[in-house]
C-alpha cells in the first residue's frame, strides 16, 4: 500500500482533482494528532493500491498558520510515498515554489499544472519536459474541472510510484526543520521553462469586476443577489421539506403506528414521539442544507464569494471579523446550520469560532413562524411589520455585541489577505458533489446528537406516565414552575417556558407545542394567549425567543464543527445570559414606562 | 517612503521592500508581494475597505492595515515582470480526452 499526500496552495483546484481522482470513495477521518479530518481514499494506480490524502490548503511550509501545522505535522508523522504538489497552472510564477520547497525538503514529489485550460487562455506557456528536466521532478498539466489530461496524470502517478520510495520519518523531520524559502530554485525553473504574459488579456472580466466591486453599486447588487439566493433556497426547499414531513407522517401512520398499536403506551410515545420525531426533524433540514450548498458552491466557485467579501470587509474588520463572515452571517437568516458549515472556508480558527459565535443570532425562518404567530395574535396589522422588523434589528445588534465582546478572545492570527480567483463556471458535477458530500457530512455528526435531543425533550414532557402531554405535573410542568421565578420579571407564563423548552430541540415546534399545551389550535389559541399575556410580555418571550439558545440540529453542528464541548457550551450559556438579560431590560422597562 | 496603502486606484508600482515579519511576511510572499515585483493596484474599497492590486497573474484583496507594511515605488509603464521570462515555449494543453 502506497501513501499519497495531495499538497497544494488555497484555490489550486486541489480538491477538484482529489474528488475525481477518489470518486464517492472519500472518506473523512481523524489522524493520530491532528486536529481536523482529514478526507482520504484508496485507488488503484498503475499497478499499486495507493491512499491518497488531501491536507489542507497552505502557501508554504513555514507552520505558522493552523493548515501549515497540519501539513507539517502529517508529514512529520506519516510515511508518504509521494507528495503531489497541486499548481494552478496560471499562477505558477508564485506557486512554483512550494513545490521547490517540499523538493528541497527531501520529499519524492510530483508536480500536476492543474486548471491547464486557464492558463493557456491566460496567455501562460509552459514547456513541461523542461520544467521536469529542470526540476528534476515528474510534471504533468491537466484540468481537473473538466478531465482533459487526466489520464495522462493517473499514467504518470502509477510511473512514479514504480520507482519513489517513502522518505523516513526522521529524514522528513530533518528536512521539514531545515526548510528554505523556495523562491530563488523556482525563479530559475521559471526562467527556463515558462513564458509569461506582459499583460492579462481579460477585459469582460474586467468589465464584471467594475460594477460588482464598485464602490456605490457594488452593495446593492450584493444584497439584491443575496436576497435572490435566499428566496429560492426557501422557495424551493419548503415544498421539498414538505414533502419529506408528508412521507414521514405517512410512514408513521400507515406502517409504524399499526406496529405499535399493542405495545404498551410509554414504549408507543418513546419510539414514535421521541426516536421517530427526533429522525423527521433530522430529515427536514436535508433540502435546505442540499439547496444552501448548490448556491454555496456557485457562489464561491464562480469566484463571486471573494468580490463580496471585499465589499462587506471594511464593516466586519471593525468587529474581528471579516467579509466573507457577513455573507456567513446573511446566510444565516435562511437557516443556521448550514451557515455554521460554510464557515469551513475560513482556515483560521480564531476568526471561524467568533464567526459561529454569532451566526446563532441570526433570525432564521423557523424562528420567523413563531414570531409571526405571536404578532399576529397581539399586535394590529399597522404595527405588526414594524415590530418584525425590530427583530431583525435585535438580532442583527445581538450578532454586533457579541462579536466585540468576544473578538478578544477569538482574535484572529491570519492577515486577511484574499485571493481573487477569475471568473469561473460551476460544473454540475462540482456543484452535485459538493452539496451530496455536505449534506452526508450533517447527517452523519448530527443524527445521534438531535435523536437523544428530542427523545430527553419527549422524556420531560411525558413522564411521569399517566399525565398530558406538557401538563403541568409532568417533569416540564414541574421545570416551567421551578423557573418561574427567573422568567416572571421577564413578563414570561409558565406555559410559555414550556414552550421554550420544546424551542430547545427545533423552533418550528414552538407553536405546535403551544397548541398541545393550551390544548387549543389556531385563533383560538391567538385569542388566548392574547387573553393572558400583554404586548410587552409578548414581545418580551419574543426577544428570548430570539437570542436564547439555538435548536438542537444548529447547536450539533456548532459541536461538530467546533470540535469542542466548551465552545459549544460558552455559546449556549452565553445567548441564554443575553437572551435572558435583554428581555428583562425590556420587560422591565415597559412596565417603567407605564406600557406592560 | 511610499506604502501600497497611499496608491490610487490604477497606478503601477513596484514592491521595493516588504516590513513585515511571521505569518504576514510569508503569506504576502506566498502571494506575490515580495520585493522587485511589479503591482497594480484597481480599486479601493469604500470607508478604509480593502485594496485589489493585481500582481502577474494573481489577483488580491488587502486591507490597509497589512498594505501598509508593503513600500512601493511608482512607476510609470507595465514592461514584463522580468525580462529572463521571455522564453518561448510551446503551450501548455494537455491533449483532448
Amino acid at each position: 500500500m502506497k501513501r499519497i499526500a495531495l499538497v497544494g496552495m488555497p484555490n489550486t483546484g486541489k480538491s477538484t482533482l482529489f474528488n475525481r481522482l477518489t470518486g464517492s470513495s472519500a472518506r473523512v477521518g481523524n489522524w493520530p494528532g491532528l486536529t481536523v479530518d482529514l478526507a482520504s481514499a484508496r485507488v488503484p494506480l498503475g499497478r499499486h493500491m495507493a491512499q491518497i490524502v488531501d491536507l489542507p490548503g497552505i502557501y508554504d511550509l513555514q507552520g505558522l498558520t493552523d493548515d501549515e501545522d497540519v501539513v507539517q505535522h502529517f508529514l512529520r508523522s506519516q510515511l508518504v510515498d509521494l507528495v503531489a504538489v497541486v499548481i494552478n497552472a496560471t499562477q505558477i510564477d508564485r506557486q512554483l515554489a512550494l513545490a521547490v520547497q517540499l523538493r528541497d525538503s527531501g520529499f519524492p514529489c510530483i508536480v500536476l499544472l492543474n486548471m491547464a485550460d486557464e492558463a493557456e487562455r491566460y496567455g501562460v506557456g509552459i514547456d513541461t519536459a523542461k520544467l521536469q528536466a529542470v526540476l528534476g521532478l515528474p510534471v504533468a498539466s491537466l484540468s481537473a474541472k473538466h478531465g482533459r489530461g487526466y489520464h495522462q496524470v493517473l499514467q504518470l502517478l502509477g510511473q512514479t510510484l514504480d520507482t519513489s520510495r517513502p522518505l523516513a520519518l526522521d529524514h522528513a523531520a530533518a528536512g521539514l526543520d531545515r526548510r528554505q524559502d523556495g523562491h530563488e530554485g523556482a525563479q530559475v525553473a521559471l526562467a527556463a521553462a515558462v513564458h509569461r504574459p506582459s499583460r492579462l488579456s481579460d477585459t469582460w472580466a474586467e468589465r464584471i469586476d467594475h460594477w460588482v466591486m464598485h464602490p456605490w453599486v457594488g452593495p446593492p447588487l450584493f444584497l439584491a443577489f443575496m436576497a435572490l439566493v435566499f428566496n429560492a433556497v426557501f422557495t424551493l426547499g419548503a415544498p421539498l421539506q414538505k414533502g419529506l414531513g408528508w412521507v414521514f407522517d405517512q410512514l408513521r401512520v400507515q406502517m409504524l403506528g399499526p406496529a405499535f398499536v399493542s405495545a404498551p403506551n410509554w414504549l408507543r410515545g418513546l419510539v414514535l414521539d421521541g426516536i421517530y420525531n427526533g429522525l423527521s426533524t433530522v430529515a427536514a433540514f436535508v433540502p435546505v442544507i442540499l439547496l444552501f450548498f448548490v448556491f454555496m458552491t456557485l457562489i464561491e466557485e464562480s469566484g463571486y464569494f471573494s468580490r463580496a467579501a471585499f465589499l462587506t470587509d471594511s464593516l466586519m474588520s471593525r468587529m474581528g471579523l471579516d467579509g466573507r463572515g457577513f455573507v456567513m452571517l446573511l446566510m444565516g437568516f435562511g437557516c443556521n446550520v448550514p451557515a455554521l458549515m460554510g464557515t469551513r472556508v475560513m482556515r483560521s480558527r480564531g476568526l471561524r469560532l467568533l464567526t459561529m459565535l454569532i451566526i446563532p443570532f441570526s433570525l432564521c425562518s423557523a424562528r420567523l413562524q413563531v414570531f409571526l404567530f405571536i404578532i399576529a395574535a397581539l399586535f394590529s396589522p399597522r404595527i405588526a411589520p414594524w415590530v418584525l422588523l425590530s427583530l431583525y434589528g435585535v438580532s442583527l445588534a445581538a450578532t454586533f455585541v457579541s462579536a466585540v465582546l468576544f473578538r478578544q478572545r477569538y482574535s484572529s492570527n491570519e492577515p486577511f489577505v484574499l485571493e481573487l480567483p477569475p471568473y469561473r463556471m460551476p460544473t454540475l458535477r462540482q456543484i452535485a458533489l459538493r452539496s451530496w458530500s455536505e449534506m452526508q457530512h450533517f447527517l452523519h455528526r448530527a443524527t445521534k446528537f438531535i435523536v437523544i435531543g428530542v427523545v430527553l425533550v419527549w422524556m420531560l414532557t411525558n413522564l411521569p406516565p399517566g399525565q398530558p402531554t406538557a401538563g403541568p405535573h409532568t417533569l416540564a410542568g414541574w421545570v416551567g414552575h421551578a423557573l418561574h421565578p427567573a422568567f416572571a420579571p421577564l413578563g414570561i407564563p409558565p406555559e410559555l417556558i414550556i414552550a421554550l423548552i420544546f424551542g430547545f430541540v427545533a423552533k418550528e415546534i414552538v407553536i405546535g407545542s403551544l397548541a398541545v399545551i393550551y390544548s387549543l389550535q389556531g385563533d383560538a389559541l391567538q385569542h388566548a394567549i392574547a387573553a393572558q399575556i400583554t404586548p410587552a410580555a409578548a414581545y418580551s418571550f419574543m426577544l428570548f425567543t430570539l437570542i436564547y439558545t439555538p435548536c438542537l440540529s444548529t447547536v450539533a453542528t456548532l459541536r461538530s464543527e467546533s470540535k469542542s464541548m466548551a465552545y459549544t457550551g460558552l455559546s449556549l450559556v452565553w445567548s441564554l445570559a443575553l437572551a435572558w438579560g435583554t428581555s428583562l431590560a425590556f420587560y422591565q422597562g415597559s412596565r417603567l414606562l407605564g406600557l406592560a | 517612503m511610499n506604502t501600497l496603502a497611499s496608491m490610487h486606484p490604477g497606478a503601477w508600482a513596484i514592491v521595493t521592500k516588504v516590513c513585515a515579519e511571521g505569518a504576514l511576511m510569508h503569506r504576502l510572499a506566498a502571494l506575490g508581494l515580495r520585493a522587485g515585483n511589479r503591482l497594480l493596484v484597481l480599486r479601493r474599497a469604500q470607508f478604509h475597505g480593502p485594496i485589489h492590486v493585481r500582481i502577474g497573474t494573481t489577483e488580491l484583496v488587502l486591507r490597509h492595515a497589512d498594505a501598509r507594511h508593503v513600500e512601493v515605488a511608482a512607476c510609470h509603464d507595465m514592461q514584463t515582470a522580468s525580462a529572463s521570462a521571455a522564453c518561448a515555449t510551446q503551450p501548455i494543453a494537455p491533449p483532448r480526452i
